[in-house]
């Protein structure tokens, strides 16, 4: 990564009168470039691919017995709980976690035990 | 029926006796009886199909533990279920009193009832979601209107926990 | 070649404070104890010349985690083979709220976890997610005196 600092820019104001004020002129603006993955990098080059949670749709659990087990397992609040929900029960599932997989495997523990169908999957 | 909440219970009053006897079924109903299929959902896979190391780890260590997790919850509302029993007016409507810290295994009790119900009849999404339809004799109808009955009460309990933040347990 | 990488540490993202120094110190260290262990298949570790954490925003994680696997949201930890180890800050806090770590102890675990990615551990199979699970623990648990 790099980053050019552009530093403030002091200048001499002069009024009306001649009297003469040294001004900076602020802020300090960091410019972030992130670093730029090379052109030919691949989905092949990805050592780490995460494992996902995903969660499947069953007509017998309550939407909103769904939205209280997301929030209460992963702390989501009531909209993004409901988001999920709701995909679950359009799209017919929904990744609601991604990460390392011990945690994933106890996510999925987790749901299970309030009798949600969740699975463990790999990313790719 | 009257639903309310009073203090930390919740309070199901004038319970008819055909009610009152659905609930006392709510323990036994969440045993899937050997029946495949609410075994199947209620010990759902983990993983894809080709996960066989992970699913069969699966069954060894984390199964046990959860049938310890549905066994408990079953247990508490066997507990709480004793009140309905010997009243001395049989035909008589009666109350059930729910403590609000009972409130998730209540939540856990009604869903494997209604998960292993379902499985063992093979409802359909549009049979569950007709809440109109009246039980007309038939043991599966019955119990079509036992598996929306608790959800009805599950609605009821998750209105109430979620007004209260601090019952969660 | 057979070397020590040199092991960097980039802050590409705002949204949460970190304390960078030590951070780099405990990448120093903990890639050198992850090259004390034998690695269970071909290490990259061993033929890198250069390793650099980077630390983004859950923005530009999801922007990698589409790019790369086509997958909406973001992630915890996503590891290249050619050394590049990118962690999400914020990822991280959300996690540590959770699982009641802190978001320090987070990024470290991530870093530690993509190092052995490139040291040749792998989490596919369960026995080899245990594996990597237990050694993953051992290192920080030595460097950090938590687990």
């Amino acid at each position: 990564m790099t980053w050019q600092p552009l530093r403030g820019r002091g200048e001499v104001v002069r009024d009306g009168s001649g009297e003469s004020t040294a001004v900076v002129r602020l802020p300090f603006t960091l410019a972030l470039e992130m670093p730029e993955l090379e052109q030919e990098t691949r989905e092949e080059d990805l050592l780490d691919v995460p494992w996902q949670v995903v969660v499947h749709n069953d007509p017998v659990n309550l939407m909103s017995y769904v939205t209280m087990v997301f929030q209460k397992v992963f702390g989501f609040s009531p909209d993004r709980a409901e988001k999920h929900m709701l995909e679950v029960h359009r799209e017919g599932r929904s990744i609601v976690w991604s990460g390392l997989r011990e945690r994933a495997e106890l996510y999925v523990q987790q749901l299970h035990g309030y009798l949600l169908l969740a699975t463990i999957e790999r990313a790719r | 029926m009257e639903i309310r909440r009073q203090g930390d219970t919740l309070e199901i009053a004038e319970l008819d006796p055909f009610l009152a006897e659905l609930l006392r079924q709510v323990p036994e109903s969440t045993n899937p009886d050997g029946v495949e299929a609410a075994e199947k959902r209620i010990f759902s896979a983990p993983a894809p199909a080709d996960e066989h190391e992970l699913c069969t780890e699966w069954k060894q260590y984390v199964e046990p533990e959860l049938r310890r997790i549905f066994r408990s919850s079953t247990e508490v509302v066997a507990a709480d279920l004793k009140m309905l029993n010997g009243s001395k007016k049989p035909f008589a409507n009666c109350t059930l009193h729910i403590p609000i810290r009972h409130a998730d295994a209540w939540l856990n009790a009604l869903n494997q009832a209604r998960l292993v119900i379902a499985s063992k009849y093979g409802f359909t999404e549009g049979e569950l979601g007709d809440h109109y339809r009246s039980p007309i004799g038939s043991r599966r109808d019955l119990s079509l209107f036992q598996v929306n009955f608790y959800g009805f009460l599950q609605e009821f309990i998750l209105q109430e926990i979620q007004g209260h933040p601090d019952d969660s347990t | 070649m057979t070397g020590v990488p040199e092991i960097t540490v980039q802050n590409a993202q705002r949204k949460v404070r970190l304390a960078l120094a030590p951070l780099r110190q405990f990448a120093v260290d903990a890639l050198q104890r992850c090259l004390a262990l034998a690695e269970p298949a071909p290490s990259d570790l061993r033929t890198l010349e250069q390793v650099t954490l980077v630390l983004v925003s859950d923005r530009r994680m999801s922007a990698l985690h589409a790019q790369f696997l086509q997958i909406t949201g973001p992630t915890d930890v996503i590891t290249f083979q050619h050394g590049d180890i990118f962690v999400s800050v914020e990822t991280a806090a959300a996690n540590a709220r959770g699982f009641r770590t802190t978001t320090d102890h987070e990024v470290r675990l991530y870093l530690v976890h993509g190092l052995l990615h490139l040291h040749g551990f792998d989490d596919t199979t369960p026995a080899q997610a245990r594996l990597m699970e237990r050694t993953q623990q051992h290192l920080l648990r030595a460097l950090t005196g938590v687990e």
